[in-house]
């Protein structure tokens, strides 16, 4: 039996990682679809590849949010059939299954129908966005005079069907499975940006998070931030709660037990309390009534 | 009729300013309606579906094209064109009525600071009533996404007077040489500032290597702060002479390139207050004008003013 020393392995690991990485390129460009591979439908020009910052060159606009999820490559190419139709294919290939997901959260919205592919598909009027692995797949079809919808579909299990791998939603969205409740619109955060477009609770308020997750239950909103630990948490309550307490469209704060209430200027009450490592916040309930959801949220929290 | 709008009676009684004004039309049996405004308005918001014609009203109720370009100035023009998905771009009768406007009033050159490609000019219907116009438009060749430096069209800055953060930008010279500037933008969702409008629009006269520091440069990644304050110290360059910006139509989300949800209002909004008009189609996206840093930073640095209500801000249905 042959004895590797320490050399010989870190260079077969940095070899295959070389490897691996060409292999990556290599193989995000096969997720596309081939030309006729979707009858009648053939790849127009070429096949665009984004990695890193160089997003910046693919997205006009818009790239930040990516690279705040976690980015690593995308590639985009454009199918066209006899008729002149186009459909714009976008894959993007995000730095691990959260990433992934949390892209696919943002980009949600209520008028999406949820349909079967990937992990967690939505079909909009003339678009459709998928979520599978590491993988955000957006579609979107161009001209008229033929069923954009079927075809997205077919396309969408095309690509979803090249992707082994399924990926699992994070941990943290099982703080929202509450007892005869329905969550609707969740979004999972990982920084400033993505919670700015859910909720703007004011520069830097809630800040230092390694990941987050928000949702609408009625007309409230429920939110859970997770820190690095405990005393990282205690910490960053502390600026929130300071932060709060200074601006000037908050109002009323309150201590209670180990978290605090406030009040928006339009009336709005919002409930914050820290539990272990994480940071639960409640919009548009007093802290009597947001009790109960907090000690389910807690539950939920124990089991992460 | 009532000229002065407050921002509460503007928001909340729109509906009811409307309806008069719309009588007010009626009554004059087809008359432009403008008639009942003196020119003197601050800014002036008008709805209707005849985009073309609702953005020469805009002006109209400004006091005119003629009030910003001379007869023998040069314009530089800078339009938010370069989406291809609904509510992503400014609608193409917007800015054919501006260019129309601005030859009328006599301008000896009208430059469009960034290229603007043909499909943009024929997804409106109008756009072979204009041909001979547009023929006239020339255009930065250069200054397309994602745009390099060059000795020519470009000149950097490592210093700005005043500015908070930007320390480095490579802008279009045609932008900071031109007698009048003007600048037509969306008032539509983005991730990372919230709204795209007239401020941040101005990144479109820079290089990408320049705007991708504003998004990079802080030593914090994608920093929203100071992405917002690079793009307001940009403006600190060259004053806007007037500003106009589209809410016929526009993605409140998914922003800026979409596709998103679409919200139509019909809406054109002008004046010469950036900040005031962001802070307007702020609201009109759904959120409050202290909440976006860039009308928030605007303010702070000068550039306008967010309290619309103290300026004199006209609205019409038509």
């Amino acid at each position: 039996m042959k004895i590797y020393s320490e050399k010989d392995l870190i260079i077969v690991f940095v070899f295959s990682s070389l490897l691996g990485v060409g292999q990556i390129q290599e193989n995000l460009k096969e997720l596309l679809p081939k030309n006729q591979e979707l009858s009648g439908w053939t790849i127009r020009d070429s096949i665009e590849i984004y990695s890193g910052d160089n997003l910046f060159n693919f997205i006009n606009g818009g790239a930040d949010i990516y690279l705040e999820y976690g980015f690593n490559e995308a590639v985009k190419c454009d199918l066209i059939n006899p008729d002149s139709n186009q459909i714009r294919c976008e894959i993007y290939r995000m730095t691990n299954d959260s990433a992934a997901y949390g892209i696919f959260t943002f980009n949600a919205s209520e008028k999406g129908m949820a349909v079967e592919a990937g992990n967690k598909a939505l079909l909009y009027d003339h678009y459709i966005e998928l979520w599978k692995d590491v993988f955000y797949i957006r579609c979107i079809a161009e001209g008229q005079g033929y069923n954009s919808t079927d075809t997205l579909l077919i396309l969408a299990e095309l690509i979803s069907n090249k992707i082994a791998a399924q990926g699992k939603e994070p941990a943290l969205t099982g703080t929202f499975n509450l007892e005869n409740t329905k969550v609707k619109n969740v979004k999972y955060l990982r920084g400033i940006i993505g919670l700015n477009n859910v909720f703007n609770f004011g520069h830097g308020s809630i800040a230092g998070y390694s990941e987050g997750i928000a949702c609408n239950l009625d007309d409230k909103m429920l939110f859970t931030f997770a820190y690095k630990d405990a005393y990282k948490c205690r910490e960053w309550f502390a600026s929130a709660k300071g932060k709060m307490q200074m601006n000037q469209k908050f109002t009323d704060l309150l201590p209670i037990e180990t978290g605090f209430s406030i009040k928006s200027k339009t009336g709005e009450y919002f409930c914050f309390k820290p539990y272990k490592r994480f940071i639960i916040v409640i919009k548009g309930m007093t802290w009597e009534e947001a009790m109960p959801v907090i000690q389910q949220m807690e539950r939920n929290l124990d089991g992460i | 009729m009532a000229k002065k709008v407050t921002r509460r009676e503007f928001i909340k009684d729109s509906g009811k300013l409307g309806a008069t004004m719309v009588a007010g039309s009626l009554t004059l049996g087809g008359l432009s309606s403008f008639s009942l405004f003196d020119g003197n308005a601050d800014i002036a918001v008008i709805e209707g579906s005849n985009y073309y014609g609702n953005t020469i009203k805009a002006l109209e109720a400004l006091g005119g094209m003629e009030k910003f370009v001379t007869n023998g100035s040069t314009v530089g023009m800078l339009i938010n064109s370069d989406f291809e998905l609904a509510g992503t771009y400014v609608n193409p009768d917007i800015s054919l009525a501006v260019v129309k406007m601005i030859f009328d009033a006599g301008a000896s050159e009208l430059t469009s600071l960034q290229v603007i490609r043909d499909e943009y000019w024929k997804r409106s219907t109008l756009y072979d009533q204009h041909k001979d116009l547009l023929s006239r438009l020339k255009q930065i060749d250069k200054n397309v996404f994602p745009s390099e430096f060059n000795e020519q069209d470009y000149v950097k800055f490592d210093k700005i007077e005043k500015a908070k953060s930007l320390k480095y930008t490579e802008v279009v010279k045609k932008w900071l040489e031109c007698d009048v500037f003007i600048n037509l933008a969306i008032g539509k969702h983005h991730a990372t500032t919230i709204l795209t409008g007239t401020l941040k629009n101005i990144m479109g006269v820079s290089t990408r290597k320049a705007n991708v520091g504003f998004h990079l440069d802080s030593g914090i990644r994608n920093d929203p702060d100071y992405l917002a304050q690079c793009i307001v110290d940009q403006h600190l360059l060259r004053k806007t002479d007037l500003c106009i910006a589209d809410a016929t139509e526009f993605i409140i989300n998914k922003g800026p390139e979409g596709p998103g949800d679409l919200k139509k209002l019909n809406k054109i909004i002008a004046g010469t207050d950036c900040v005031a008009i962001d802070a307007i189609c702020t609201e009109f996206l759904g959120y409050e004008p202290g909440e976006i840093l860039t009308t928030v930073k605007g303010q702070e640095a000068g550039l306008g003013t967010m309290d619309y209500k103290n300026l004199n801000v006209v609205e019409i249905i038509v």
